[in-house]
C-alpha cells in the first residue's frame, strides 16, 4: 500500500479544529488546548505556530511550537518561562502495531525538518513530549537528543483505603495532626491563588533566587480567567481563615494535574500541603478521574523525595533537543549541554 | 539505620544467589557463574558489591574494574562479554513503597559511586541498567550521563496470537521456510560453535570483529547449561542458521546468532519455532535485545512486539571524555 504524503500546515484562527482534535486524541493534554497555548504565547512572547500534519485528509498529528529569534531562532514545545514541563506531538492516528506509528512519526518528523528548515533557517529545536507519548526512538532517527525526564502518577482506580495506606506512615500522621490542628481545605478562587503565588515568589527569594517580576501573574490570571472554574481548581489549606498553603490542579479528560503550589510552609507540626494533596486525591477520584498526576518528579532530589511519599509510580517523559541546518556541526560537542 | 557496603566472598555466593533469585531487575547475567567466567575471560576483576541496611541486605551492584595503562576502569557489565544489561539489583522492589524504593536504590547507587571513584579511583564507569529498573534520577543526582536505548518484549503466552498478529511478509517467510523443508532442532552446548561461525562470518564480511571470546562463549552454555538453549535451523543434514536463547524465570531471552543468511526465510522461521518452543514450554515473554538502532529495529518488530525502554549511564572524569572521543574517531572513522 502506497504511504500517504504527509503535509504540515499551520493553523491560523480555527481554534475549533485544534481544540477538537486535542480532546479526540488519548495524549492531548490541557496544555496543548487553544486558549492555553494563547497564554503561553503573551507570557513568553515567543511566536506560536499551531502545526497539524495531515496524511492524505486525516489529521496524523498536531505539535504546537513556540519560536523566539534572538540572533538564534529557537524552537520550543513549550517554551521556557511558562511554568511548564512538557507539551511536545499529540498523535490521533491510532496505529495497530509500533511498526506503523514508527513509520508515521519518521515521515512526520522529516516533514518538520523541513518546515523549520524553510520557515527559520538553522535553529535550536526543543520538544517535550508528555509521558502518554511513549516511542521516541524516531526523534533519536532524525538526530534528536533525548533525555529521560520523570513525573509521578497515582493510580485513582485503586480503591481509596489502598491509597491512603500507600502513603508514608509520617505523611498519614502528618495529614491526621494538621486536620486536628484546624487546618481545613477549601476550593478556593484567584484570591487564594494569587496567596499560593506569593508565597512561590517568597520562596525564591529565600533560596536567593530573583523570581521573575510579579511572579507569573498576569499570566497567571488570565489562565484563571480562560480554565476556572471548569478545568482549574485550587485546593487552598486554610487556617481560620487564612490561607497556608495548597496547590493548583488541573482537569483533563480522565487526569487530575497537580500542577503548581505545596509552597513550602515553616509552620511547625502542621502540614497543610499533606492536608491539600490528600483531599486533591480524594475529590478527584469521588468526580471520577482515573489518574492523579502530581507534576515533576525531576532534579530537585528533596522535592522529589516529598513527592514520594505519597507513593505514586514515576512516568517518563523525554526531552528532545537538536541544532538544524549549519548549526547541526554542534549538535555532537554540545549535546550534553543542550538537554 | 546505616546503609554499609561490603564486598561478597567465593565462599558468600550462597547469599548473593539469594538475592539474585529476590530481585525482579535481575537477569541471568547476574549469575555468580556468569559474573565468575566474565571476570576470567575479560581480565577485569569483578567486585561483587553488596549493599547492607542494617544487617539487611537490600541490594547487590557487580562491578568490573581494569586499570589500562594510566586509565581506572569499571564497567557493569564489562564489554565483549554479551551481557546485555547489568547494574544493581534491589531485593523486593516491587512490593516497596515509592519511598523506600528511591531511597534504597538512592543509597545502593550512592554507595557504589563512593567506591567506584574514591575508593577504586576509577576515572571512566559505564553500567547499563535492567529495564526493570526504570529510575535514573539517583544518577542524574550524582551527575551521570544518561543514554536512553531499547528492546523488545513479546507475550507469548498464546503461539496462536503471536501468529496472528506478526507481519504479513514473515508469515510468508516462514510458510516457504515450511515448504522448502527446514527442521528446527534444540541443540545442546556443543553446537554453539556453529553459530558462532556463522556469525564471525557475517561480522567480517562487514569489516567488523567479534569481540567475545569462543572460549567464553562455549563456556557460559556449558556452565549455566540448564538456562540456556540452542536452536537450530537446518535443511536436511546442513545447518543454516542458529541462534542462543536465555531462559531465565518466565521469560525467554533472544541472545546471540541469527545473523543474516543467503536466504530470507530461515530467519524467520527459526524465530517463530523459537518461540513456538517456549511458548509450548511455559514460557511467558520472549525477549530481544536491542530495539534502538532503526534498521534493526524494523527488522525486529515483524513479529509485533511491545517496546521497552532501559537505560544506561556513564560518570566520567574530563581526560577521559577526550579519551572516549578520539576512541570514537578512531572506530567510527578509521576503523582502528
Amino acid at each position: 500500500m502506497k504511504k500517504a504524503r504527509i503535509n504540515i500546515e499551520v493553523v491560523k484562527n480555527d481554534s475549533e479544529l485544534w481544540d477538537t482534535a486535542i480532546k479526540r486524541s488519548n495524549q492531548g493534554t490541557v496544555f496543548h488546548t487553544w486558549k492555553w497555548l494563547r497564554c503561553v504565547e503573551k507570557q513568553t512572547r515567543a511566536k506560536l505556530y499551531p502545526l497539524v500534519a495531515y496524511a492524505g485528509e486525516e489529521i496524523l498529528c498536531t505539535l504546537p511550537i513556540f519560536v523566539r529569534r534572538k540572533g538564534l531562532n529557537f524552537v520550543y514545545s513549550p517554551p521556557p518561562k511558562a511554568l511548564l514541563i512538557y507539551m511536545g506531538i499529540v498523535f490521533l492516528k491510532e496505529f495497530s502495531n509500533l511498526r506503523k506509528f514508527e513509520s508515521a512519526f519518521n515521515e512526520f518528523l522529516l516533514n518538520l525538518n523541513d518546515f523549520l528548515d524553510s520557515n527559520f533557517g538553522s535553529c535550536f529545536v526543543r520538544i517535550r513530549s508528555s509521558p502518554l507519548l511513549r516511542d521516541i526512538r524516531p526523534l533519536m532517527w532524525v538526530g534528536y537528543s533525548v533525555t529521560p525526564h520523570y513525573t509521578f502518577r497515582i493510580n485513582l482506580q485503586n480503591d481509596l483505603e489502598r491509597i491512603w495506606s500507600g502513603f508514608d506512615k509520617k505523611v498519614r500522621n502528618n495529614i491526621r495532626k494538621t486536620e486536628k490542628d484546624g487546618c481545613y481545605i477549601e476550593l478556593g478562587s484567584w484570591d487564594e491563588l494569587n496567596i499560593l503565588r506569593e508565597m512561590l515568589a517568597e520562596r525564591f527569594i529565600a533560596q536567593g533566587i530573583k523570581p521573575n517580576k510579579d511572579y507569573y501573574r498576569d499570566y497567571l490570571l488570565g489562565l484563571f480567567k480562560e480554565f476556572y472554574p471548569e478545568n482549574m481548581k485550587i485546593f487552598a489549606a486554610k487556617v481560620d481563615g487564612e490561607t497556608i498553603g495548597g496547590f493548583v490542579g488541573l482537569t483533563f479528560k480522565d487526569r487530575f494535574l497537580l500542577w503548581i503550589g505545596i509552597p513550602r510552609v515553616e509552620l511547625k507540626g502542621i502540614y497543610p500541603n499533606d492536608l491539600a494533596i490528600w483531599e486533591g486525591i480524594k475529590w478527584a477520584k469521588e468526580k471520577g478521574y482515573k489518574h492523579f498526576e502530581i507534576m515533576d518528579a525531576g532534579d530537585d532530589a528533596r522535592l522529589s523525595r516529598y513527592k514520594s511519599q505519597f507513593n505514586p509510580e514515576p512516568e517518563i517523559w523525554f526531552s528532545s533537543v537538536k541544532l538544524t541546518g549549519f548549526l547541526r556541526i554542534l549538535n555532537a560537542p554540545l549535546r550534553k549541554i543542550l538537554r | 539505620m546505616s546503609f554499609d557496603l561490603v564486598i561478597v566472598k567465593e565462599d558468600e555466593k550462597d547469599l548473593w544467589k539469594e538475592i539474585v533469585a529476590r530481585s525482579l531487575h535481575t537477569h541471568l547475567f547476574h549469575t555468580w557463574e556468569w559474573l565468575k567466567l566474565a571476570e576470567k575471560y575479560t581480565g577485569f576483576k569483578l567486585y561483587p558489591i553488596l549493599i547492607l541496611k542494617g544487617e539487611e541486605p537490600i541490594g547487590i551492584y557487580p562491578v568490573f574494574f581494569k586499570k589500562k595503562k594510566i586509565f581506572k576502569l569499571a564497567f557493569s557489565p564489562p564489554p565483549y562479554t554479551g551481557m546485555s544489561y547489568l547494574g544493581p539489583a534491589v531485593v523486593g522492589y516491587e512490593s516497596l513503597k515509592e519511598i523506600k524504593k528511591l531511597d534504597y536504590l538512592h543509597n545502593i547507587v550512592k554507595m557504589a559511586d563512593n567506591f567506584i571513584f574514591s575508593e577504586l579511583k576509577v576515572s571512566y564507569f559505564l553500567s547499563s541498567l535492567s529495564p526493570k529498573l526504570i529510575d535514573v534520577r539517583p544518577y542524574k543526582w550524582l551527575g551521570y550521563e544518561i543514554n536512553t536505548a531499547f528492546h523488545y518484549i513479546m507475550d507469548i503466552s498464546s503461539a496462536d496470537e503471536v501468529w496472528k498478529n506478526m507481519k504479513k511478509s514473515a508469515r510468508e517467510n516462514i510458510k516457504k521456510g515450511i515448504k522448502k523443508g527446514y527442521s528446527f532442532e534444540v541443540k545442546g552446548y556443543e553446537d554453539v560453535d556453529f553459530i558462532y561461525q556463522v556469525l564471525k562470518e557475517r561480522y567480517t564480511a562487514q569489516g567488523r570483529r567479534v569481540g567475545m571470546k569462543l572460549e567464553y562463549l562455549k563456556n557460559v552454555c556449558k556452565k549455566l547449561n540448564n538456562n540456556i538453549k540452542i536452536f537450530i535451523c537446518k535443511k536436511g543434514d546442513i545447518c543454516l542458521t542458529g541462534i542462543v536463547a536465555l531462559c531465565f524465570r518466565n521469560k525467554i531471552s533472544f541472545w546471540i546468532g541469527g545473523a543474516k543468511t543467503n536466504d530470507t526465510y530461515s530467519n524467520d522461521f527459526l524465530h517463530w519455532k523459537a518461540i513456538e518452543w517456549a511458548s509450548k514450554n511455559g514460557f511467558k515473554y520472549y525477549e530481544e535485545f536491542g530495539a534502538g538502532t532503526e534498521r534493526l529495529a524494523r527488522f525486529k518488530s515483524k513479529f509485533n512486539p511491545e517496546l521497552v525502554v532501559c537505560f544506561s549511564v556513564k560518570k566520567c572524569k574530563p581526560h577521559m571524555k577526550l579519551a572516549e572521543s578520539i576512541y570514537r574517531v578512531g572506530r567510527n572513522y578509521l576503523k582502528i
